[in-house]
């Protein structure tokens, strides 16, 4: 909410629905990954990760395959106690080649 | 303060979480009532459940459960073939909302494209059926579920097959099923949907053949969750997500130290907030008090808490400090006490090798990602819950107490959670109590309306109920081919079970959760003394429980002994299991064949490592890899040996394997400890209770040992043997054993 108000002001503000609700090819195929990949557990922090590596990828300059530790440094700001990282990051992987 | 109440089903309950490796017991199913199968209306319910129980809620006329009553439902099946089947335990991340359906859809030949998944009540139809009671732990949904779902499946075919004989006028043994689908002698078929009205007015039948496990076709394959999609999408509701007509959403002060009360309050600023609808002083738990602000939402809520001035008086009760709670526990291991096992210690001084070690381990917080939350409504003799709690049956009984209603009075409506690893399942049901007394004084206050509770992170973090912290002290007596020959162990902790309504399993002044993973497998002669020092900082159970830290004493000893006799660590382990414990000696082997273990050459400043820990009735082994760079511990690489009895669903396995091994790296790594100084929790959120990031997992290999036998659990099992394995590498490095958690390398 804080964000919102201020360092968001004037910045196009999206979220995990519309990212992934198919209108948006990136994030489609990263939603597509975490379901192939079963990423979830409790599943609280997966669209805080989706996002993350839904931006991550939309930064990715086209053709690029990001290296596994990019990967990591992209991802490293979202937590999950679950543990589910190693999928997290099969499936950003698995993403950034279906965008290829 | 549950004792009164629960003399009766308690007791028993404990005796089979602790008696975890008995004989699977049998269980009767409740003929009436069993399933239901609906049209495409009930259905629709239960697309929105929140809608519906929403409308059920403001009602005021649904007759409340009684407790010999059955289940609305386990298993569904709509005109349309959707099989929905109700899950009797709480679904926080470890895919008993897949695995249980599973089982049922294996014995119910079900589509499995149109299988959901649903959450159940308090009601006792949903109680664990070894346990009587409704509690998710111990690794024993699937466990002591396992014939029981697939008994429901096999009523609910056999039920359908009946409707099918009766509609084609054939016998009942001419008929096949395959994947939601009836077919008869003469080309007759017909979908589980079409049947499903007519196979619900037949009687349940009181005996059912179960499948041949070679037959299975749903049970062993690696199945994609039910919930992965709505996970992946932003569209899974959680407790937090609670949004009823007119809620309200509370946040409560608390005092710096535990159990202090309120010496003077002002909330002239905090009622000034808009939004803000009531300040309310509220009993805590342990005697304290606490503020509740209930505004309209959290933010409102958080800055009008934020904004309260209040003085607190702390003098009357215990501050606990860290570094004194040490030096008194190092006092206290001295001390004769209570003794687990016995063995004579007189080989002791005269043994050729002698190894003197103590271990220090921390309190920990569970710190599920969706803070602890509960909502509760109120009406005029009886109360909804919305929450995600593992154990309903006590907290319908602490909620009751609280809103002076009958335990039968109470509906407790499971939420599907953020997490949990124990901090959702409490004997003394602390937030579900909170929720309630907060919802109660609401009420007084004129605030009829539903009150969702809401603790932030640094309430969570900063609020008790951590696995206890813990001193071992161990004297080992051994000669040159590592026989020991006397070991003299101390144990140092808090009871996690005094004081509550699971105390009478504490027996001789012993507490088996602190203890248990000591001595097992190996055939030790140890003498084991116990001391559980009364302290002011409630703790609970934490996944995998004693094993957080008994397996890290053991596993690591056991490596200091195969290094100190210059064995290799996996040959001295499978000496000691000699012709014993065929399953430790599978899953470690097993992991020791898939890393190569021994056989590949390490990158240079890499080490091996090896632990092995039977937890919850299950085994798992962990060969790692593992450097020192920059002074810091890294875990390179971990291959698992799992032995978990037939296995329901690989990918579920793989994944809880995985989760519980990062659960018990984050016991090793900086930052994984919460401390208290002068009485005052020091941690407070991620920036200094760490958890381990994307760039502490290492490569992770999962192998299971095949097996026929009936499941048992691997919620925690992959705990224990991560953080021992981890350290058995490093002290191979350094030359120097690792001690304390979290680690730290001199």
């Amino acid at each position: 909410m804080c964000d919102a108000n201020s360092r968001g002001r004037g910045r196009k503000i999206t979220t995990i629905e519309a990212a992934t609700n198919g209108s948006d090819p990136i994030g489609t195929a990263v939603h597509e990954a975490w379901v192939k990949h079963d990423v979830a557990q409790c599943g609280y922090c997966q669209s805080g990760q989706i996002m993350s590596a839904t931006a991550f990828l939309k930064a990715q300059p086209k053709g690029k395959q990001p290296t596994a530790a990019e990967i990591d440094s992209a991802m490293a700001g979202n937590i999950c106690r679950c543990g589910t990282y190693a999928r997290i990051r099969a499936a950003v992987a698995d993403a950034a080649k279906v965008l290829a | 303060m549950l004792n009164d109440i629960f003399t009766t089903e308690l007791p028993r309950a404990l005796q089979h979480l602790l008696e975890r490796d008995q004989a699977r017991g049998s269980f009767t199913l409740p003929r009436r009532d069993f399933l239901k199968i609906v049209g495409i209306g009930g259905l629709a319910l239960g697309a929105f459940p929140h809608l519906a129980l929403a409308q059920e809620a403001t009602g005021g006329d649904v007759a409340p459960l009684k407790p010999s009553q059955q289940p609305s439902a386990f298993v569904q099946i709509a005109s349309n073939g959707e099989v929905t089947v109700t899950i009797n335990r709480l679904e926080f991340g470890q895919g008993v909302q897949t695995g249980l359906p599973m089982i049922l859809a294996e014995e119910l030949d079900a589509d499995w494209s149109l299988v959901r998944s649903r959450n159940g009540s308090n009601n006792n139809a949903y109680q664990d059926p070894l346990f009587g009671i409704h509690l998710t732990g111990g690794s024993n949904s699937i466990k002591n579920s396992f014939t029981q779902y697939r008994e429901l499946g096999a009523r609910a075919r056999a039920m359908l097959l009946s409707a099918a004989a009766a509609r084609w006028n054939v016998d009942v043994a001419s008929l096949t099923t395959k994947a939601g689908m009836v077919f008869g002698p003469a080309g007759h078929k017909a979908s589980y949907g079409e049947l499903a009205e007519a196979a619900m007015a037949l009687p349940v039948p009181d005996k059912v053949t179960l499948k041949d496990p070679g037959d299975f076709r749903i049970i062993g394959q690696a199945t994609t969750r039910i919930d992965a999609k709505a996970k992946s999408s932003g569209q899974q509701d959680f407790g937090i997500d609670m949004h009823l007509p007119g809620q309200l959403t509370a946040v409560v002060a608390r005092p710096p130290v535990f159990g202090a009360k309120i010496a003077s309050l002002d909330d002239s600023a905090a009622r000034a907030i808009k939004g803000v609808k009531a300040v309310l002083r509220v009993p805590l738990d342990r005697g304290a008090e606490g503020v509740a602000v209930v505004a309209d939402g959290y933010w409102q809520a958080k800055l009008a808490r934020d904004a309260l001035k209040v003085e607190w008086n702390s003098t009357t009760v215990e501050k606990v400090d860290s570094e004194k709670q040490l030096a008194q526990y190092r006092k206290l291991v001295n001390q004769p006490g209570p003794r687990q096992f016995d063995a004579d210690m007189t080989p002791l001084a005269s043994a050729p090798h002698q190894l003197d070690a103590e271990f220090v381990f921390p309190y920990l917080a569970h710190a599920p990602m969706e803070p602890l939350n509960c909502t509760v409504q109120i009406s005029e003799g009886r109360a909804q819950l919305w929450t995600g709690t593992q154990f309903p049956g006590g907290d319908s009984t602490a909620a009751a107490k609280v809103l002076n209603l009958k335990p039968e009075q109470i509906q407790i409506n499971v939420q599907t959670a953020g997490g949990g690893f124990g901090r959702r399942g409490v004997p003394s049901s602390d937030f579900i109590v909170l929720a309630c007394e907060v919802a109660k004084a609401a009420r007084v206050a004129g605030l009829t309306v539903p009150v969702r509770t809401l603790w932030s992170r640094e309430d969570d973090i900063k609020g008790g109920y951590y696995r206890p912290m813990y001193l071992h002290q161990a004297r080992i007596g051994f000669d040159d081919s590592g026989k020991v020959l006397a070991w003299d162990h101390a144990l140092i902790g808090q009871s996690i079970l005094v004081g509550t309504v699971f105390g009478g399993q504490v027996k001789n002044g012993i507490d088996p959760t602190a203890t248990e993973g000591m001595r097992a497998p190996y055939p030790l002669p140890m003498r084991l003394t116990v001391h559980h020092p009364e302290l002011n900082v409630p703790v609970l159970w934490w996944r995998s429980v004693g094993s957080t830290h008994t397996a890290f004493v053991m596993e690591t000893l056991i490596d200091e002994i195969a290094r100190k006799t210059k064995q290799d660590p996996v040959d001295y382990r499978m000496k000691l299991f000699a012709d014993q414990s065929p399953r430790h000696r599978a899953a470690l082997q097993l992991a020791v064949d898939k890393s190569e273990y021994g056989k590949r050459q390490l990158p240079a400043g890499r080490a091996w490592g090896v632990a092995v820990h039977e937890s919850f009735s299950s085994v798992v082994a962990y060969v790692v890899e593992a450097s020192v760079q920059d002074g810091r511990p890294v875990l390179h690489h971990v291959t698992a040996g799992v032995h978990c009895n037939l296995v329901v669903n690989p990918r579920s396995v793989e994944a809880q394997v995985q989760g519980a091994a990062l659960m018990g790296l984050s016991m090793c790594l900086p930052g994984g400890a919460i401390t208290l100084k002068e009485g005052v929790v020091q941690q407070s959120n991620f920036a200094d209770f760490s958890v381990p990031r994307i760039t502490d997992m290492p490569e992770f290999a999962v192998h299971v040992v095949p097996s026929a036998e009936p499941p048992t659990g691997m919620g925690e099992p992959g705990l224990p043997a991560l953080a021992p394995a981890f350290a058995n590498a490093i002290a191979s490095l350094t030359g120097k054993p690792i001690r304390q958690l979290p680690f730290k390398l001199a």
